[in-house]
């Protein structure tokens, strides 16, 4: 069962012989690399949508679907076939953050306000003005609301990758923990995740407060 | 006009879906990746077929239904229960809403190791696992919707004399359901996602089972027919579920 005091001494324990500092940068750089490779595709994937309608039409349905199946569940196909590195995980947490990014822009898109755009259009605005000076602000909450989501996925994406399949990193401290029936080092290992885990979000918080304080329409 | 472009557009789709099987089948087929790793559309069709004709299907099915079912239902009255005591107890969960927003902000998927430390392989650390990962889910559901009532009408009922029960049931109620059924929603297929992650992670049966055993074994074909599986009904049940939110909630847009 454990106890708080032993869990928090097996943190101390693990920063002093390095255990820590060896298994907490593999699950750090999985986590953001597959944050940023689904954030930059969902962004684009959902520019795509808006821009061409027919591509929407028809996608749409089936990207509702494909939501539709928790991401998670697919870890096994990665860890089987791109073997125990670090690539099955990125994989994991792209695919975890890219749909949570692609509907939140994909939804604010399509929620901006069509007067404003035909407005500073009639005033001789270009595509690019429209973009820079209409779709960027009104989507930048939304952008952060889902930024502030995909996180979350994106350590759980590199953390159950290494449940499944890995020689180090957090989510193998972790499963490691489960398997010699040590529960004071799963915890302990859970206990860092998420510590890091509500930073990121606390960040993330901060800065959508940021963007509200200028949102007038 | 509009049916036929509707079509044009179902024709599509079907073809992108068409298309990306061909192409699975094809590389694998020709080799141009190895087919130890991919399998084959073919391969895992016959896969399916072989469990359930051995019966392996229905007994897997049946297990990760009752775990996800169980589970489920047991975090939407808990979730239910306590949003809506909560609501009226404005000290109480200003009290403990902070922790409630930090517990939900966790990705609690991450949480199957040591729930089966705790409550060991069997459908108990499942059920226990699901609840954990849904409660809050409808917790914060029926928090919104209570929150959304007006409180004219609460006011109104008031003078004309309900109170307790009556006031929940004529008033929070069904100002609160859409809220509560569209947090339903999410629920269940965070709820299918939980019973399969856990199976994955320490099971002896259940449809997550067959997937992982196919990935301990290096057999792909049984993690794709699998998944195929899992996927399928995932879809089944968000079907279902958006079918369901649409008869309870008729007014709602989605």
């Amino acid at each position: 069962m454990s106890s708080p005091a032993v869990v928090l001494q097996t943190i101390q324990v693990w920063v002093d012989d390095g255990t820590l500092a060896r298994n907490l940068p593999p699950t750090i750089v999985e986590a953001f690399l597959g944050f940023i490779v689904g954030s930059v595709l969902g962004v684009a994937t959902a520019l795509v949508f808006v821009g061409v309608r027919r591509v929407a039409r028809v996608l749409n349905p089936l990207m509702s679907v494909l939501n539709s199946v928790p991401a998670v569940i697919l870890a096994p196909l990665f860890t089987l076939s791109m073997g125990l590195g670090m690539a099955p995980k990125v994989v994991m947490a792209a695919l975890l953050v890219y749909f949570a990014i692609f509907f939140s822009v994909y939804q604010g898109l399509s929620d901006v306000d069509r007067g404003l755009v035909d407005s500073i259009r009639v005033q001789g605005a270009s595509p690019r003005d429209v973009v820079t000076n209409v779709m960027l602000p009104a989507v930048a909450l939304w952008v952060v609301g889902g930024l502030r989501l995909a996180i979350g996925f994106a350590f759980l994406g590199a953390v159950v990758g290494e449940y499944l399949g890995a020689t180090i990193g957090m989510g193998y401290l972790i499963a490691q923990g489960g398997i010699v029936g040590a529960a004071q080092e799963t915890l302990a290992g859970m206990v860092v995740v998420a510590a890091i885990v509500l930073a990121c979000d606390a960040t993330f918080t901060r800065l959508g407060r940021r963007f509200d304080a200028w949102r007038l329409f | 006009m509009i049916r036929r472009l509707a079509s044009t557009d179902g024709v599509l789709r079907l073809l992108v879906v068409g298309a990306v099987l061909a192409i699975w089948e094809i590389i694998s087929d020709t080799r141009i990746v190895n087919p130890f790793f991919i399998s084959s559309p073919v391969a895992v069709a016959g896969q399916i077929v072989a469990w359930a004709r051995e019966g392996i299907l229905l007994h897997a099915l049946g297990v990760t239904l009752l775990e996800m079912l169980g589970g489920y239902a047991a975090a939407v009255l808990l979730g239910l229960v306590t949003g809506m005591s909560l609501a009226f107890l404005p000290r109480v969960s200003e009290v403990i809403n902070p922790y409630m927003t930090t517990l939900n902000a966790l990705p609690r998927l991450m949480l199957a190791p040591i729930l089966i430390t705790w409550f060991g392989l069997g459908l108990e650390s499942k059920v226990i696992y699901v609840v954990v990962v849904v409660f809050f889910i409808v917790y914060f559901g029926v928090l919104n919707g209570m929150y959304q009532v007006m409180a004219g009408h609460v006011e109104n009922a008031r003078v004309m004399g309900a109170t307790g029960l009556a006031l929940l049931i004529h008033v929070y109620a069904p100002a609160s359901v859409g809220w509560i059924a569209s947090s339903m929603r999410t629920a269940i297929g965070f709820a299918f996602a939980a019973a399969i992650v856990a199976e994955y992670i320490g099971s002896t049966e259940g449809l997550g089972y067959l997937v992982i055993y196919g990935q301990n074994l290096l057999l792909p074909t049984y993690v794709f027919a699998g998944l195929v599986v899992v996927v399928a009904l995932a879809v089944a049940i968000d079907l279902g579920v958006r079918v369901a939110q649409r008869a309870l909630t008729p007014w709602s847009p989605t």
